[in-house]
This record gives structure tokens, C-alpha cells and sequence, in this order.
């Protein structure tokens, strides 16, 4: 009867460096991985749960990032134009290799709005770069013979103009 | 119980799932190039998943295919991905009851029925197409002789359900081959004043018979501009131009070239 409500109850997360973060249970919802660990624990979970895969850097981010999500949409009027400028300047405030190391985390914890976002984020970035910026983007190796490429190209001319200059 | 951690080796490349997720957000023309980052991207954007994936993303990404669909001069809308038809820009066209099935290399990425937006013609004179930023939506544009040789203009709104009869033309497009030029916002063309017909006698036509006329997608109206003094031949060959806010069409005459300030 007198039992903290679901809302009040806090998870313990623990970093690959071993920093711990406290979680409202309303929050860790949104990491579903964690929320199915929770879900699948025949006990209550009382113990921090160690994420093996997901660095303080990162987490703190996806905190962060929840945090004002969750503050935005509990009811206050003008928080879309709020919550736009919150994300374009997340956005802006990670290099690329930070952005593809929160895109990691964010699809291991699989925190579904984040990523969406930072999906549509990286496509923006990728748009009009060159193939070779891509593949240093990603981290991609060219499997194509030089004759493959230059007939892959020549079929596909008319995708090539107007892309930036590396 | 603890929580599975992924192969650390992994953990360098962002997985297939997660590049299906960013490359569907992209535009046709970039998703083309990227096939040729590396075969596994080749065969990613090329997959029949992928592809639906991506059509789902947003209208915008898709595109309307005015097609004919039977014997009868009838032409239909189809709304497809560009992504189909860049890789295969044969297709065909299956007849069902009565609903057409465009099929694409054996799945079928549209569908039209007898009450998708079709337009019975006699004589498809022009087509435009363009983009209207303000309700955000593209749009067709066909110009089109009825029975009777009277010219009649339609257009249709992606997403409507019909085509809209719009004041007519003042003059009709000379040069059948142009689909119109699009600049911003409007549509545009050479074209002919008082047209007596569609059987006009071509030589007999004078530059002051000509004019510009723009189709403006915002409100659905068109208006005339006559062509710039200075021209004393009958434009060739013209060119459209587009640079930031302003847009020109270039005229090429054979002895001279005309720049047009379009807006």
C-alpha cells in the first residue's frame, strides 16, 4: 500500500568506464533494451545494470537528450519551437564521430525518436558529399574494380551534378 | 543476469540496419550516387525492402507517372518511387478489373483504379510539372484539345483526388516537346496567341503571335509576358537558367542571345 510509484522508481545504469547514471524508471522506458532487461528479470532490479557496449559520453548525451524530451511534451504550450532549437543545437554540438558513436549507443539501447533523429541528422550531412566522403564517413572500404566504378558511373551520370566539392 | 554485449570488432561500422535507416531519408538523385560506395550499398539500395522502405518515407521522395493506360487515349496517375525507375525504367502495365498495376521488375510499386485521378484526352498538347512550395505539393499540369478543339488546362494536386478544370490557357504552347520550364514556382512556356485550332498553319505564324506565358502553381493562374523587344526571329531553341532567387530563360536565336529575366 505504501509502495513508490512506478514513475518515482530509479534505475542504475553503469558505463563501459563504470560511472554510474540514475534513471527515472519514466525515463528508462524509452531505452528499450534496458526496459526489456528490466521486463525479463524474474526480480526486482536492484543492482546497477552494466551496458557493456554504451560509453559515459554517450549515455549522458541520450540522458540529456530524454530529459528535455520528456520536459517538452509535458504539456507546455510553445514547446515544439523550443524542443526544434533544443535539437538543432544537439546536432550542432557533436562532431561526426561523435554522432555515429551516439547513433551506436542510441541503436544498442534502442531509444527509437533519438535515433530517428539522428538518422535524418546524417542524411542531411551525407546529402550532397561525394562518394569518397561517404566512405570516410562510414568507414567503408571500396570494393569496386576501377572499370566497375567508371560503368556504375557513367550509367548513373545524371546523379553527379551539383555534389560539393570535398 | 547480465546484458549481452556486441562483438567489439563490430562496434566500428554502423550496421546494415542502421545505413538502410539513413539512406532512406535521402533524396533519389544522392541514394543513385552512394550505389557506389561499395557493392553492399549497391545491393542494399537496389533491394525490393529497401525500396519500399524508402517510398514510405515521404511523398516528396515519390513521384507521379503519367502513363497511358489503355487504347483509349486515357492517361493515368501512378505514384511510384523514383527509386524503381532509375533502376529500371522498363515496366509494365497490368490490367485488373479495374485496377492497373504498374510492375517493375516483378513487384508492383503503384497502383491506379477507374476512380484514380484520369483524364480522358483526345489530344495531350502539354504537360508541365512542378512543385509549389507554399502548400508544399507538386503538381501536373496538362493542357489538353477537347473534341471540339477548344484548349482546356487541368491540374492536378499530388494527393488529390481529382483534376482541376482551371480558366484556360491564353495562348498554347508552340513547342509540343517542352514539358514547360519550371522556375520558381512557375511553370513556363513559348507560346502561341489566339490559337485558331489545333491544325494551326506553322508558317504562317509571326513573332508577334508569340508570347511567354507562366503558369503560376501557387494560385492556379496564368498570366502573359510578352517576349523582350529585340527579337526578330522565331526562338529556336531556348534554355532554362537558374541562379539562387533569380531565374532566366535564355533565349537562343541564331544570330543573337537573349536573356529573359523570368522573375
Amino acid at each position: 500500500m505504501s509502495g513508490i510509484s512506478d514513475t518515482e522508481r530509479m534505475i542504475t545504469l553503469k558505463t563501459v568506464e563504470g560511472t554510474l547514471f540514475d534513471v527515472k524508471s519514466s525515463i528508462a522506458k524509452d531505452l528499450k533494451t534496458v526496459q526489456a532487461f528490466i521486463d525479463d528479470s524474474d526480480d526486482d532490479v536492484t543492482s546497477p545494470i552494466p551496458l557493456p557496449n554504451v560509453f559515459t559520453r554517450e549515455l549522458s548525451r541520450i540522458l540529456d537528450y530524454l530529459n528535455n524530451h520528456h520536459r517538452f511534451r509535458s504539456g507546455i504550450e510553445k514547446a515544439d519551437e523550443e524542443m526544434a532549437r533544443y535539437d538543432a543545437e544537439f546536432a550542432k554540438s557533436m562532431s561526426h564521430e561523435e554522432l555515429k558513436a551516439l547513433i551506436l549507443a542510441a541503436n544498442y539501447l534502442n531509444v527509437k525518436d533519438l535515433l530517428e533523429f539522428l538518422n535524418q541528422t546524417v542524411a542531411d550531412v551525407i546529402q550532397n558529399k561525394s562518394v569518397e566522403f561517404v566512405r570516410n564517413f562510414f568507414g567503408i572500404e571500396n570494393d569496386y574494380t576501377p572499370e566497375e566504378e567508371e560503368k556504375l558511373r557513367n550509367e548513373n551520370e545524371w546523379a553527379f551534378n551539383g555534389v560539393e566539392q570535398d | 543476469m547480465q546484458m549481452e554485449a556486441e562483438d567489439p570488432t563490430a562496434a566500428v561500422l554502423l550496421c546494415e540496419v542502421v545505413v538502410m535507416e539513413i539512406l532512406s531519408w535521402l533524396p533519389a538523385k544522392p541514394l543513385t550516387r552512394l550505389k557506389l560506395v561499395c557493392k553492399s550499398w549497391n545491393s542494399i539500395i537496389s533491394h525490393p525492402h529497401f525500396v519500399k522502405l524508402h517510398l514510405h518515407r515521404s511523398p516528396k521522395i515519390a513521384i507521379l507517372l503519367f502513363t497511358p493506360l489503355d487504347e483509349e487515349n486515357k492517361w493515368g496517375l501512378v505514384f511510384s518511387s523514383v527509386e524503381s525507375f532509375i533502376q529500371n525504367p522498363s515496366s509494365t502495365l497490368d490490367a485488373q478489373e479495374n485496377r492497373y498495376s504498374l510492375h517493375v521488375n516483378d513487384w508492383v510499386v503503384g497502383y491506379i483504379s477507374e476512380n484514380s485521378p484520369c483524364l480522358r484526352v483526345n489530344m495531350l498538347n502539354a504537360l508541365g510539372f512542378g512543385y509549389d512550395e507554399s502548400s508544399g505539393s507538386y503538381k501536373v499540369l496538362a493542357i489538353i484539345w477537347d473534341s471540339s478543339g477548344t484548349l482546356i488546362t487541368q491540374v492536378y494536386s499530388f494527393g488529390g483526388s481529382s483534376w482541376k478544370r482551371i480558366k484556360s490557357f491564353p495562348a498554347f504552347p508552340f513547342s509540343c516537346q517542352d514539358n514547360g520550364y519550371f522556375i520558381g514556382g512557375t511553370l513556363n512556356w513559348i507560346a502561341l496567341r489566339n490559337p485558331h485550332g489545333a491544325d494551326y498553319d506553322w508558317y504562317a505564324v509571326t513573332l508577334d503571335m508569340l508570347m511567354l506565358v507562366s503558369f503560376d502553381l501557387k494560385s492556379d493562374t496564368s498570366k502573359q509576358i510578352p517576349l523582350p523587344k529585340g527579337i526578330d526571329e522565331i526562338p529556336v531553341k531556348s534554355q532554362p537558367w537558374e541562379f539562387g532567387e533569380i531565374a532566366c530563360i535564355f533565349f537562343m536565336i541564331t544570330t543573337a542571345l537573349i536573356l529573359l529575366h523570368g522573375k
